[in-house]
């Protein structure tokens, strides 16, 4: 189940909420039902490299040496980013 | 009528005549007094700092991730080279969020207020408590002094976990979902990080055993090679300024080149400048990319971003970040910008507090005053831009141990930005950017940067004037140090490595109170050489971290054992004590070992640090490196003699010496096996431990307690104290000074085979320290917090007003030590108006002209301090000076909190 801090439109605060660029840069907190313009963001779950496995971690295959990797990890900046399957989970 | 309710100390106190909550020069008037100065920052400040009121610290592993996977494919690279690749891929890879209508960009980690592990370093501390790593790190004692530190459980401390947010450290918070991801990375490093290779080879040190009691005691409040091995220390932000990462890139790519293969004339470090060069020229590729990411997020936002004013503050962004990402900057808010990136880029190499700007508006002048000049800035966007900055700085967290960020640090971090001095020539270096940072000080409150004056005779009287009506502001800031003694111990510790009195003329604080060394860059701007000034030397403290001045005593009445831990921490020594010289003479044994012990297990462990993790963008940025194609671990910095003594409580140690030589060896009251037992008893009263609280005014009788501890406890406390200005006490403290400062510290030899110096300021040390101690003979009570700093009273004992206190103070030479500190307590009546702040400039300039080195104080009415600790709801914004730095009320633990409103309250000057 997708989360605001899963959303592009997301900008963190701290690890209980953020702003919401897209409703006006309002306060959401993170844990809080999300709203129909969510978009997936940026993070390893949503990229193509990315397979899941335990415990919210996997496996990245998307550089030379695979690495274990996890889901939640922060993606807006790495160059191996592939937008995948997962971006059509539902809000 | 019986007492119903247990004795106070309080109550016991004010049968006596003696008060806790002390006011001299008069009283306070009848009616609460708010702070006389109050401005209010520019809207778009005011936004962003109240984010930062609603923020939690909390923490992110990106950082921990990308160097663990970067170093790891890398294993078995030349170990800078594998250090370079792991932090080119954390600053290629963090998150950089953009906060809405911000100017100035930059996070230390993906949150307002994040921090980062860094398991490399220290991996135990952050662990559950039922795991193998936290087990075998308590057994070293490296967690003994956590568990007598608090943290303020307001502001935005995540004291306990909530919902999916999980409390580590007793500060921070972790997402629930990340959880599983940061114990792997911990577990990444087991056996492999500092702590852990370190903790290896200290055991080697024959006396390790003693090491560890010490901490377990907490004679010593934590190790130093693995929690917080750089900062206090100014930072250098020229080479960037001059060069731009692309010049500096060339730079580095050339070099190695020269020097591959070059055997470089000692036959040792010549590969070294080889590596030096390719690892600094990955790093600037990360650093570099980092800069550039913050142009893509603008980039991006602008996509999704409507309103035209924003559009336009992004494109800026945008603009200002690729081209810096290069080239060098070209404007006020480009080299604004860039430091403050520099600044966070140095903090996310290590675990970090005290990493000072330095003196900034010397550095940025040039930009201003041709900005100015040229039209293309006013001086009220360049206030606003300072105003940002603070914002921005208080943002900055750190995360290290509870004991070292709960019970040292009272979770501040540190950056203190210095004004005033003197210029390269000789004059005064005061200029109007200078004004301007006063300026947004006073109307953006916040506790970063911390401002700090260099007085000097040579600084012009409204500068001084604007300092005092910052000061008045209540603040806390800028604390005043006397330029001339920096200047003079920054020229007797640093003239062996070449400081010369041109040189000496850049020094800066680092951290709080650390005299620090710099160095004038020659940097060309607009077609014009300023000499801006630097730091040029390793991080300060670093070493023996703050000795318990009252524990080693306790430890020296009692034949070296420790009844709280049950622990014999020193070989017992078996003597009687005939002479209070006797007593002296043991009383330094135990200090002298408790510094030998240390110094030899902090070496190994910074020599592990050097060796693993060495300072990278530190050792960019600071001369000589580059020149010398140097690092940290071969003196490649200009200054290396920069380790260091702390001392913690020693107003409440020499206070007790003077009751113990006054009460036994002079006036033959008592004897010393009576005013032992007097101790062992805590005077009659409950420990802290039963009545739940260290702070003083909550102490209580015990209830079988008969009163027979009663008339030695007066004693104790009548027996003449430091502040006074009487010479039987403060001379003690002379004696003690002469042997501390100039005796002591030259028997021995940092990591760099450089000589040691003391530092003396108590940071927040005294809370935890006064914890974990007996039952003093200045009539303290076991576990009570210590007097703060080290040239301040004890709370309630300084009668005679500020001069004698300055008599007190100043009756040795301050240039021997790093620094002291005084900190006083001044009721806002007593500083109204503007003949108030001439009053409050000629109690400095008093103090600085008898040769103390620095004084700060809090204006403030100690009744609000109290409504504060009542309904701290109300209170989110009151910030306090501690012992050398500013915090928001909220966010200090109880026993601070009570000490600060203990101290005495001067009512008038
Ligand atoms: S889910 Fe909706 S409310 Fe939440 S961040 Fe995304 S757009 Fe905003
Ligand atoms: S390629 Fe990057 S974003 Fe994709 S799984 Fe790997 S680390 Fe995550």
């Amino acid at each position: 189940m997708c989360k605001h801090s899963d959303c592009a439109n997301y900008i963190p605060i701290d690890v209980a909420k953020g702003i919401c660029h897209a409703n006006g840069d309002i306060t959401v907190q993170i844990d809080t039902p999300t709203c129909p313009k969510f978009t997936p963001g940026f993070k390893c779950k949503f990229c193509s490299h990315y397979q899941a496995g335990e415990q919210n971690m996997g496996t990245c295959t998307g550089f030379e040496d695979k690495f274990w990797a996890f889901a939640d990890n922060g993606a807006k900046n790495c160059e191996k980013f592939e937008r995948g399957a997962a971006e059509k989970v539902e809000a | 009528m019986a007492q119903l309710h247990p004795m106070k100390l309080t109550e016991v106190l004010a049968e006596r005549g003696l008060s806790l909550e002390s006011q001299a020069n008069g009283e306070a008037p009848k009616e609460i007094q708010d702070r006389e100065i109050k401005k209010e920052p520019t809207p778009r400040a005011n936004y962003l700092r109240n984010i930062y009121f609603d923020t939690l610290s909390s923490l992110d592993v990106q950082e921990s991730y990308w160097y663990t996977r970067a170093a790891t494919e890398h294993d078995g690279e030349v170990p800078i080279m594998r250090r370079a690749y792991g932090l080119k891929s954390v600053f290629q890879h963090l998150d950089t969020p953009i906060w809405p209508h911000e100017l100035l960009v930059g996070a230390k980690a993906g949150f307002y207020r994040g921090s980062a592990p860094l398991p490399w370093l220290t991996e135990s501390f952050f662990m559950d408590k039922d795991s193998d790593l936290y087990k075998a790190a308590l057994a070293t004692g490296a967690e003994s002094s956590a568990e007598v530190s608090h943290f303020g459980a307001g502001g935005g401390n995540v004291t306990k976990s909530f919902g999916n947010v999980v409390s580590v450290g007793g500060k921070y918070g972790v997402r629930r979902e990340i959880v599983p991801a940061m114990h792997r990375l911990a577990y990444a490093w087991a056996g492999k990080s500092v702590e852990d290779v370190g903790r290896k080879y200290e055991q080697m040190v024959p006396e390790y055993k003693i090491k560890e009691n010490i901490m377990k005691s907490v004679v010593s409040n934590f190790d130093s090679g693995f929690t917080i091995p750089q900062g206090r220390e100014v930072m250098n932000y020229y080479y960037v300024l001059e060069y731009g990462f692309d010049g500096l890139i060339d730079f580095c790519e050339k070099r190695a080149g020269e020097v591959a293969g070059e055997a470089g004339g000692d036959g040792i470090s010549g590969m070294d400048r080889l590596y030096y060069y390719k690892s600094m020229a990955e790093l600037c590729r990360g650093l570099s990319a980092w800069f550039d990411n913050y142009g893509r997020e603008a980039d991006r936002l602008l996509t999704c971003t409507e309103d035209e004013t924003s559009r336009a503050e992004l494109s800026e962004i945008s603009e200002r970040m690729h081209r810096i990402a290069h080239e060098k900057p070209k404007t006020f808010k480009d080299a604004l910008q860039a430091i403050y990136l520099l600044h966070l880029a140095e903090l996310n190499e290590d675990a970090m507090s005290g990493l000072s700007p330095g003196r900034i508006g010397q550095v940025l002048y040039p930009y201003f005053e041709q900005d100015i000049e040229a039209g293309r800035l006013t001086e009220a966007e360049a206030e606003e831009w300072n105003e940002l900055y603070r914002v921005k700085m208080t943002c900055i967290d750190a995360f290290a141990c509870t004991g070292v960020v709960g019970g040292v640090l009272s979770g501040n971090t540190f950056n203190n930005v210095c004004i005033g001095g003197l210029d390269r020539e000789g004059k005064s270096a005061a200029n109007r950017l200078e004004m301007l940072i006063l300026e947004a000080g006073i109307k953006c409150q916040t506790t970063q940067p911390t401002l700090s004056l260099l007085y000097d005779e040579a600084t012009p009287e409204e500068f001084l004037l604007k300092c005092m009506e910052c000061v008045k502001t209540g603040a806390g800031y800028p604390a005043i140090m006397n330029n001339r003694i920096g200047m003079e111990f920054i020229q007797n510790q640093y003239q062996h490595e070449g400081m010369t009195v041109r040189e000496s003329r850049a020094w800066s604080v680092g951290g709080c109170l650390e005299t620090s060394p710099g160095t004038w860059m020659p940097l060309h701007h607009g077609g014009k050489l300023y000499w801006i000034p630097g730091g040029s030397g390793q991080p300060t403290s670093v070493g023996v971290h703050f000795l318990n001045n009252p524990k080693i005593l306790e430890l020296t009445l009692n034949n070296g054992f420790d009844k709280r831990t049950g622990l014999q921490v020193f070989e017992p020594h078996n003597r009687t004590f005939d002479t209070f010289d006797d007593l002296v003479d043991q009383y330094k044994k135990y200090y002298e070992k408790s510094v030998e012990v240390l110094n030899k297990c902090m070496n190994i462990q910074h020599d592990v640090w050097r060796k693993f993790t060495p300072s990278m963008v530190n050792s960019l940025l600071k001369p000589n490196c580059l020149e010398r194609g140097l690092g940290i671990a071969q003196k490649g910095y200009r200054y290396n003699a920069t380790f260091n003594i702390e001392c913690c409580g020693m107003c409440n140690q020499i206070n007790s010496f003077a009751a113990i030589k006054k009460l036994v060896y002079d006036d033959h009251k008592y004897t010393l096996d009576q005013l032992k037992d007097a101790l062992d008893h805590n005077f009659g009263y409950k420990t802290s431990k039963e009545v739940g609280s260290e702070s003083l005014k909550d102490q209580e009788k015990r209830d079988d307690d008969d009163g027979r501890y009663d008339e030695i406890h007066a004693d104790c406390l009548r027996a003449p104290k430091y502040g006074n200005d009487e010479p039987y006490v403060d001379d003690m403290l002379y004696d003690w000074e002469h042997w501390f400062c100039e005796d002591m510290p030259h028997k021995f030899e940092s990591l760099y085979a450089e000589p040691l110096y003391v530092c003396q300021m108590s940071v927040s040390t005294h809370g935890p320290e006064g914890a974990v101690t007996a039952a003093t003979a200045d009539g303290r009570l076991e576990g009570t917090t210590f007097a703060d700093a080290s040239m301040s009273a004890y709370p309630g004992t300084d009668t005679h007003g500020q001069y004698a206190l300055f008599e007190s103070a100043t009756g040795w030479d301050h240039s021997m030590s790093q620094n002291s500190q005084m900190n006083l307590k001044i009721h806002p009546s007593a500083t109204k108006g503007v003949e108030g702040s001439r009053k409050l400039l000629d109690l400095t300039r008093a103090y600085m002209r008898k040769g103390g080195f620095h004084i700060q104080y809090n204006i403030v009415d100690s009744r609000v301090l109290k409504k504060a600790q009542a309904h701290p709801e109300n209170y989110r914004t009151l910030l306090i000076r501690v012992a050398g730095f500013t915090q928001y009320w909220v966010e200090i633990g109880k026993p601070i909190q009570d000490e600060v409103i203990a101290r005495t309250e001067y009512e008038s000057i």
